[in-house]
């Protein structure tokens, strides 16, 4: 009997101890425009979001739905203003490091929502607190959902295998700056660990940060 | 009869049980420590993030171009999205496996119990879209978050299974006790009033407990006894070759539909997106073959599980049973099966209380948040 009960937990155990994987429900595919200043120094990220078919799809009956006499260009700036406040909460999931430091961002700025073909297409300024010197420095930056539910990718080719080039670009930088997509190469012992231990609150394993791509912007001393 | 031949066998058994289950340990082990397993599982997260993106084009394909190739790439994919989708976490999962090993079931049930299951997941998906947004009027993003209280019922459908069982298990061991005080002296009267429902059977190996009280040592003894006792009543008596519950028992079989159930209840939120996003697309009908391929899926997924928790329970009652046979084993492993799924779903139920309404999707708001009684959860409302 008390095999008995040992197996019956054993196999329990077994069943729950499955990694409990967060799979995607939805996508975003990501634009990024590193903007510069006068002075050689990078003051902010342009993000544009291309929100995945389904979930635009959603949000589009439901604002042609809406029956408060508003125009589709208003409940679009509506939706952009709650998507923005959401965001605000959760430094706009943009995570941004200078050599290796973190770097603080300011209040997001210029939101726009549009409808483009099938997507919903939401785009904003990133400023950083403060513009940040470029020069001989190394500027990364990671966008993800914690929890992975919906993944972040810049915009890729056909078959979604490669980010392409144009995904990130710079805007009023010096000549030879360079940039560069690196994809996410998880490593699946860490993912494993995650998955077993770290849990939001509402019981999501953290895994968005193994799977995110990470931009790269570097300027030559 | 001499001391060293009870020993003997009672430790071979414990050797036959033990040799083997060390050997699959330590492939486990290499496997685990060899990164397999890990690899294996972010591969399984990337293929399900893949046939994702494959799942939405193929919609918006088959809306293009419908033909042979488009239903063929609609329904693999859908197909391969339900096999993945599954191998990833689960309640349903650990409650249905955890009931099988500990309340007895043939391999057969546990393949209709597993496509059941599946099944009425995507049944269940299906309804809620046609009701909630066809019948009543609902948006998509509304009958997406009610998924969550669809959640809510099933975890507390749960915990109802779990009480069910235990309650079950508990009587069969009271009236085993029952039985067996007076078992030894009235076997017949025991036989007869138990012998048509489901207690028979624990009511029975008990009496031969009560019998064997000073026969521990003793295993012709106990031999002697089972071997009586199968003749009498055949398979029931947790002698060897186990039948466990008879699996036409009326109540069993509420048992297991009850299980079903609880874990088909809640529809995955993937489906009811797939679904709401082809009824805005005009392919309502095209969503729904797909989510029924993408049950398939599921199914094959979810009944290898069920199946792997059979016959690895079966493998050890065959080691196991020599030893346990003097003991009303089943009744007390079907309690502690029933306490397990109980446990499962209260803690579910609480953490799912104590969240409270669901989190907001951290990116997406909804437009009408402010103008109607928002239901809980963005559109893409964890799930």
């Amino acid at each position: 009997m008390y095999r008995g009960l040992q197996l019956a937990l054993a196999l329990t155990v077994a069943a729950a101890a499955t990694p409990a994987f967060a799979h995607p429900h939805g996508w975003v595919d990501l634009s990024v425009e590193g903007v510069f200043d006068d002075a050689g120094r990078l003051q902010a990220l342009r993000q544009q979001w291309r929100m995945d078919p389904f979930y635009s799809q959603v949000v589009m009956e439901e604002m042609g739905r809406l029956e408060d006499g508003t125009s589709m260009p208003e409940r679009l700036d509506a939706l952009g203003v709650e998507i923005r406040n959401n965001l605000a909460t959760q430094d706009n999931l943009t995570h941004i490091t200078l050599d290796g430091e973190p770097v603080a961002q300011a209040e997001v700025t210029n939101t726009n929502t549009e409808i483009r073909g099938d997507r919903l297409v939401f785009s904003f300024v990133l400023p950083l607190a403060s513009p940040v010197e470029m020069a001989g420095h190394a500027l990364d930056y990671r966008i993800f959902d914690p929890t992975y539910y919906i993944e972040m990718v810049h915009e890729a080719n056909a078959d979604g295998s490669e980010p392409l080039p144009e995904a990130l670009t710079l805007s009023g930088a010096p000549a030879d700056c360079t940039t560069q997509i690196v994809q996410a190469d998880p490593d699946p012992s860490k993912v494993m660990e995650a998955a077993m231990l770290d849990k939001t609150e509402s019981g999501e394993p953290n895994l968005g940060r193994f799977f995110a791509e990470t931009g790269e912007i570097r300027c030559p001393a | 009869m001499s001391r060293l031949r009870p020993d003997a066998a009672r430790w071979k058994p414990w050797l036959a049980f033990g040799l083997p289950l060390a050997g699959v340990l330590l492939i486990g082990w290499a496997i685990y420590a060899m990164g397999w397993w890990q690899q294996g599982a972010v591969q399984v997260v990337l293929w399900q993030r893949d046939l994702y993106h494959a799942l939405t084009s193929a919609i918006g394909e088959i809306d293009r171009a419908p033909g042979l190739t488009t239903w063929g790439v609609l329904l693999g994919v859908s197909f391969g999205y339900g096999v993945f989708h599954a191998a990833g976490p689960g309640h349903g999962k650990v409650v249905l496996s955890t009931y099988l090993a500990s309340q007895g079931g043939a391999w057969k049930r546990a393949i209709v119990l597993s496509a059941l299951a599946s099944l009425l997941q995507g049944v269940m998906a299906i309804a809620l879209i046609a009701v909630l947004v066809f019948g009543l009027g609902w948006l998509t993003r509304q009958a997406m978050a009610s998924v969550d209280q669809a959640e809510t019922v099933s975890f507390l459908l749960v915990a109802l299974v779990g009480l069910w069982l235990c309650v079950r298990s508990l009587r069969r061991l009271y009236r085993a006790t029952f039985a067996g005080a007076r078992g030894a002296s009235e076997p017949a009267v025991a036989t007869a009033a138990t012998a048509h429902d489901a207690h028979g059977h624990s009511a029975h190996e008990h009496s031969g407990h009560g019998h064997d009280d000073h026969g521990h040592d003793d295993p012709e003894h106990g031999g002697h006894e089972h071997a009586h006792d199968s003749h009498e009543h055949g398979a029931h008596c947790g002698c060897g070759h186990d039948h466990h519950v008879d699996p036409t028992t009326a109540s069993d079989w509420r048992g297991a539909l009850l299980t079903v159930l609880s874990i088909g209840i809640r529809p995955c939120s993937g489906a009811v997106l797939l679904l709401g996003a082809s009824a805005l697309l005009g392919q309502f009908g095209k969503g729904v073959v797909a989510v029924m391929a993408m049950s398939l899926g599921t199914a094959l997924t979810v009944s290898s599980l069920a199946l792997l928790s059979v016959f690895a329970r079966d493998w050890a009652q065959r080691r196991l049973s020599p030893m346990a046979s003097r003991h009303p084993w089943q009744a007390w492993i079907g309690l502690a099966g029933g306490a397990l799924i109980l446990t499962f779903g209260l803690s579910l139920s609480l953490a799912q209380w104590q969240r409270g309404e669901a989190p907001g999707a951290p990116l997406l708001g909804s437009p009408t948040a402010d103008a109607q009684a928002a239901p809980v959860g963005g559109p893409l409302g964890r799930g």
